[in-house]
């Protein structure tokens, strides 16, 4: 496949831009999920809940 | 002020605080750097319009390099202080570098059938740039490998600081081989390129340094807390 010159340069910027989104993207998933950061906390609270209940 | 940075909820604060900055500053400039570079800038007497790839190809470049290096630096104080700070920065760092050099591969690519006929040669410049990209996918895996990261952040920055023999084999390929990519057009003696060519280049390296930093301490702070919260 052949490409102008200009058909090079754009497919080249478009490509950049794709990358940086997909860094970007990819970085703003890093660290923990938040679904199963509630759910931890959540559990931690229930714990701490019933262990004081057995304590009474 | 770097002891301070080396907490993590200051550094957490902080980065919090700056990513957003640097994006927009990094899209801004990257904005800026490309419409001088693509609509501004003079057409290049031997290459013609074509040459217009170097508003996004040499920046990955540098990038790929630089983060390398920026990332040794933080496996160096990683492998004295063992602090979670250099620690998830080295961490950060990696993703970053291998998405630039994937895209200065690709863009080379596209700019190499152009200019030389082909999309790939096995020329020295471009070897040493595929084998930066399997080592930054190796410490990646690595990095993710052992389940203590105490343990895993040791590993990963021996390696590091191992693999990061070919940094100057890259940058010096030019030099030491015959190779079909140009040599320098920028070195510490100053620049060959005109300035108005070189205008938008300077903005674009700006704006993708800027993006990057941004993207690095975004994924900083988010793997900091995974490293708190485990």
């Amino acid at each position: 496949m052949n490409f102008d010159a200009w058909e090079t340069v754009w497919l080249c910027v478009a490509l950049s831009v794709l990358v940086l989104l997909l860094d970007a993207w990819h970085a703003h998933r890093a660290g923990p999920d938040k679904i199963e950061q509630a759910r931890s906390s959540q559990r931690g609270n229930r714990m701490a809940r019933v262990s004081k209940e057995t304590e009474q | 002020m770097f002891s301070q940075l080396a907490s993590p909820p200051k550094f957490h604060a902080l980065a919090s605080w700056f990513w957003v900055w640097l994006l927009l500053a990094g899209v801004l400039f990257l904005g800026l750097g490309l419409y001088t570079g693509l609509f501004l800038a003079p057409v290049d007497v031997q290459q013609g319009e074509v040459y217009r790839a170097i508003y996004v190809h040499v920046p990955a470049a540098w990038m790929s390099m630089f983060l390398y290096l920026v990332a040794c630096g933080y496996a160096m104080l990683n492998w004295i202080y063992r602090s979670d700070v250099s620690a998830v920065m080295m961490r950060a760092l990696l993703p970053t570098g291998a998405w630039m050099t994937a895209l200065a591969l690709l863009t080379g690519a596209l700019w190499g059938k152009p200019t030389w006929g082909a999309y790939w040669v096995w020329d020295a410049r471009m070897t040493s740039e595929l084998l930066l990209l399997f080592i930054y996918l190796g410490l990646i895996a690595l990095g993710q490998l052992a389940t203590d990261p105490s343990k895993a952040d040791r590993v990963l920055a021996i390696s590091l600081l191992i693999g990061a023999v070919n940094i100057p084999l890259i940058y010096l390929s030019v030099v030491f081989w015959n190779t079909l990519h140009q040599g320098y057009s920028v070195s510490m003696s100053g620049s060959r390129i005109h300035p108005e060519i070189a205008t938008g280049m300077w903005l674009s390296v700006l704006g993708f340094w800027l993006i990057c930093a941004s993207t690095v301490l975004n994924r900083a702070r988010r793997l900091l807390v995974q490293r708190r919260w485990q």
